[in-house]
């Protein structure tokens, strides 16, 4: 048994070790310039990561991370050492605590996508009163907004339709231009439909929808109380704006399918390249999924939920690709960028022109290990095909950049193909023209309402609302109401403030080891935090995982003499680590992993910003003041290091693999099976006390 | 080892607390706001093993079911929220997808349910597909 586990069995506290014992961690991240100067701090659930982000305009939101990718962008990208404290606790402690997290991470998004969904359902009745006065007066009358709605999916299949000219009368979509052909997929399954639901079941479909469109009418009653709370999922209906969506996308699938409409173009690629070859086996793998896929699709068609119009838009698309890829013996593929995915300009591309072949590289085996999922399996399953169709979209992308000079498309999130067609031919509910103003102003109004109402909650405050204050707010309030299930607000109406705050404390010294209160303290300083965390909880063991560049120079001090590596890394300007970074301020020492000279070196920096800043004025014109501000930012994050106290670290928007500390590795790579991915170890770590990472056992 | 905290960095601890909050400038994708331009690009970040990505989508299902349950809702509300959940893991067809019913089944557990009101949504959240109704029994009974 490790020092960790012994210690952990020694100190948690004897109602919580009849259990076997759990950890959760409290992750201390280090000051760097950029969005967290300060520091920053979160807490770990096994390969899940919580912590609050400060987002405009001045409110606190709470984050959910996988553990490596948070490990990657903090230690790795932006360079900063993470320290890891580990509390030791009950398995019933660690689940409670993850729990009201993840509660409130859910509790906290909703209600932000209730602010989206008064948003669109404001944005939709402006369009269609735009519609009405536009039919009824012959222009839009101020009614502000656009006058197409955006219908996610079918783009693959429908052009951008927008001329207002041609809406002809208002109710009916324009007659849809047809080219003559068809995609002879759609054919098949348009006759599999008829066959299962009968000859005039598409038709009838569609009127039926047109008719729900047309029968639709704003729902005017507030969709959630005035008061919403903290601990309150908020439970609204399905919004106008959101039925009016998912029911035009449906509308738009059903005449794809009626007339078995081709992909249209650009919105599919057909790569020649050897690694969208497909083998004799691959094909016929993907003829079988083709055949599953044209099943599910019937009963698509008759499916009652909301968005079954999107996915048999998707799904389609995907038949007509995979007919495609069949035909050419090579994989064709959809687009799967959304339309709101960054772009990497040709120049940027150009200037890191020496990266671009690991990039590359790395997408190409990301390509292949998606090949090897997806046809390693008896049936093909649309997660794994989803995934192909990710990196054959990424993969594609950067190969074009870089041979053709192109900009790169780029997007952090999942890929799923969802093409979008912005459309003016929509359906106009019969609702007049007073109807639909008197239900925009209510619009207009609980959008307000709600937007300030979220303002109020979630407004950060230095002191006691702030991404330390939160953290310790939620682990105790984990506590209330464990047993009776009241929240905050209720436990302290049955019981007062006083006992409930008592109540708090005890749970926290029995569960946690000590207690912290949020509040009047100094410990809403990142550093200040992880000090009280030490102290006040059961930390059995405390891990470092440094940060890129010390996990470098750690490296390089252990293959060459120690003081001529340093003498070449100590400064930007010879160093092989770290290349400079257009965000990053003008300075000229690292003064990280020094202390003595420190000072001396923070005067050169301090120069250094002043020099930069100087030339910056001049170049104020040409630049639009990048220059000076960077040497404005060195100078004052050189003041610090002229007490001694280090701040910038530099960073880094790329790390090749083989520096990537085991985080660049797909999960199964980098631990071996899927059962250790629950528990991985994010990369390597200095123990200052405890047993090795495999030994403490993570919830 | 951590560093002590000189009693003269105090001052400059106190003037960067402001800062001390990760400041992100995404106002789309919370979960994926990107720290460089190429942070997106590593695919290998991006994607998590297989088995991983299907455990973080059972386990959404599943927390965003136990939610629905214990606070009510509308259903359709409900079914739309889950097809944004499975979108967001790159499934469109979430409805063919039995890992969604393994986390509803688990879900219901989470939410202590008791054993009229489980055969209840049992039978309303598969429509009464014998092999849906399975793999939510199945994610109820690793559950409970």
């Amino acid at each position: 048994m490790t020092k960790g586990v012994l210690l952990a069995a020694l100190i948690v506290p004897l109602a919580a070790r009849a259990a076997t014992p759990c950890f959760v961690d409290y992750l201390y991240v280090d000051a760097n310039e950029g969005s967290a100067s300060g520091g920053h701090v979160a807490i770990r659930f096994g390969d899940r990561v919580y912590h609050f982000q400060h987002h405009q305009p001045g409110v606190l939101r709470l984050h959910r991370d996988d553990a490596r990718h948070f490990f990657y962008t903090y230690g790795i990208l932006q360079n900063r050492t993470i320290s890891v404290s580990h509390i030791a606790t009950s398995e019933a402690t660690c689940a409670l605590l993850r729990d009201r997290f993840s509660a409130r991470y859910l509790i906290q998004s909703k209600q932000f996508d209730v602010l989206e969904t008064l948003r669109a359902d404001r944005a939709l009745l402006e369009t269609l009163l735009a519609h009405r006065r536009r039919a009824a007066h012959g222009d839009a009358g101020g009614a502000g907004g656009d006058q197409a709605v955006r219908l996610r999916g079918a783009g693959f299949f429908f052009g951008d339709h927008t001329d207002l000219s041609e809406t002809g009368d208002a109710g009916h979509p324009v007659a849809l231009a047809q080219s003559g052909e068809t995609a002879t997929p759609l054919v098949e399954l348009r006759a599999l439909v008829q066959r299962r639901y009968g000859e005039d079941f598409i038709r009838q479909r569609i009127g039926e929808i047109e008719r729900e469109l047309s029968h639709m009418r704003p729902n005017d009653s507030d969709p959630v109380g005035v008061d919403i709370s903290e601990d309150t999922y908020p439970a609204v209906g399905y919004s106008f704006s959101a039925k009016y969506n998912d029911l035009m996308v449906g509308l738009m699938a059903l005449h794809a399918l009626s007339v078995a409409t081709p992909l249209q173009p650009g919105t599919y690629y057909t790569p020649s390249h050897s690694e969208f070859h497909l083998e004799v086996e691959e094909r016929a793998a993907l003829r079988a999924y083709a055949e599953r896929l044209s099943g599910e699709l019937v009963r698509l068609v008759a499916s009652a939920r909301p968005d079954w119009g999107f996915a048999l838009l998707i799904g389609m698309a995907r038949l007509v690709a995979l007919q495609y890829s069949l035909d050419l013996g090579r994989l064709v593929f959809l687009d799967a960028f959304p339309p709101d995915h960054q772009v990497i300009a040709r120049t940027t591309i150009e200037q890191h022109r020496d990266i671009m072949p690991d990039l590359l590289d790395e997408a190409r085996d990301e390509l292949q290990r998606a090949r090897t999922r997806v046809f390693a399996r008896s049936e093909i399953r649309e997660a794994e095909f989803s995934e192909l169709e990710a990196a054959s979209n990424r993969f594609l992308a950067l190969s074009t950049a870089i041979t053709q000079g192109r900009d790169l498309p780029v997007y952090a999130g999942r890929l799923l193909p969802s093409r979008q067609a912005v459309r003016a031919d929509i359906i106009i509910p019969a609702l007049s023209e007073a109807q639909l103003v008197r239900s925009l102003a209510q619009a207009r109004g609980r959008e307000r309402a709600y937007a300030e109402q979220l303002q109020r909650m979630y407004r950060y405050n230095l002191f006691n609302k702030n991404c330390v204050s939160e953290i310790f707010r939620d682990i105790n309030l984990s506590f209330v109401g464990e047993n009776s299930g009241n929240t905050h607000a209720d436990e302290i109406a049955a019981c007062g403030v006083r006992e409930t705050r008592e109540h708090i404390k005890t749970e926290s010294m029995e569960r946690l080891g000590g207690y912290i209160a949020p509040g009047w303290s100094l410990n809403f300083i990142p550093f200040v935090s992880v000090m009280e965390v030490d102290s006040a909880y059961n930390v059995v063991d405390t891990e470092e995982h440094p940060s890129q560049r010390k996990a470098r120079l750690a490296e390089m001090y252990r293959q060459e003499n120690r003081f001529v590596a340093y003498l070449r890394e100590s400064n930007v300007i010879t160093s092989t680590i770290y290349r400079r970074q257009q965000d990053d301020s003008m300075f000229l020492f690292f003064t990280d992993d020094i202390v003595a000279p420190r000072p001396i070196f923070g005067v050169f920096n301090l120069v250094t910003g002043l020099v930069t800043g100087a030339v910056g004025l001049a170049l104020l014109p040409a630049d639009g003041g990048h220059t000076l501000v960077s040497g404005l930012r060195g100078v004052l994050f050189s003041l610090p290091e002229l007490a001694f106290f280090n701040i910038r670290k530099g960073s880094f928007d790329y790390v090749s693999r083989q520096y990537c500390q085991g985080l660049c590795e797909p999960a199964e790579a980098a631990n071996g099976t899927e059962e250790t991915v629950a528990r991985a170890d994010p990369g390597p770590a200095n123990r200052t006390r405890g047993g090795s990472p495999a030994s403490l056992r993570y919830q | 080892m951590r560093s002590h905290v000189c009693g003269y960095a105090l001052p400059f601890l106190l003037m960067l607390a402001p800062l001390g909050c990760s400041f992100s400038d995404s106002s789309e994708s919370i979960s994926h706001s990107i720290s460089s331009p190429f942070e997106s690009i590593s695919a290998s970040i991006s994607s998590s093993s297989p088995g991983g990505a299907e455990r973080a989508y059972r386990e959404d299902v599943r927390d965003y079911t136990q939610t629905y349950v214990t606070s009510g809702g509308d259903f359709q509300a409900y079914q739309a929220d889950l097809a944004k959940i499975a979108q967001r893991h790159g499934i469109s067809n979430w409805e063919e997808n039995m890992t969604t019913y393994v986390g509803m089944g688990e879900g219901l557990a989470k939410a202590t349910v008791t054993d009229a009101q489980f055969m209840a949504y049992k039978r309303t959240l598969s429509g009464n597909d014998p092999k849906k109704m399975d793999a939510i029994q199945k994610g109820y009974d690793s559950a409970r």
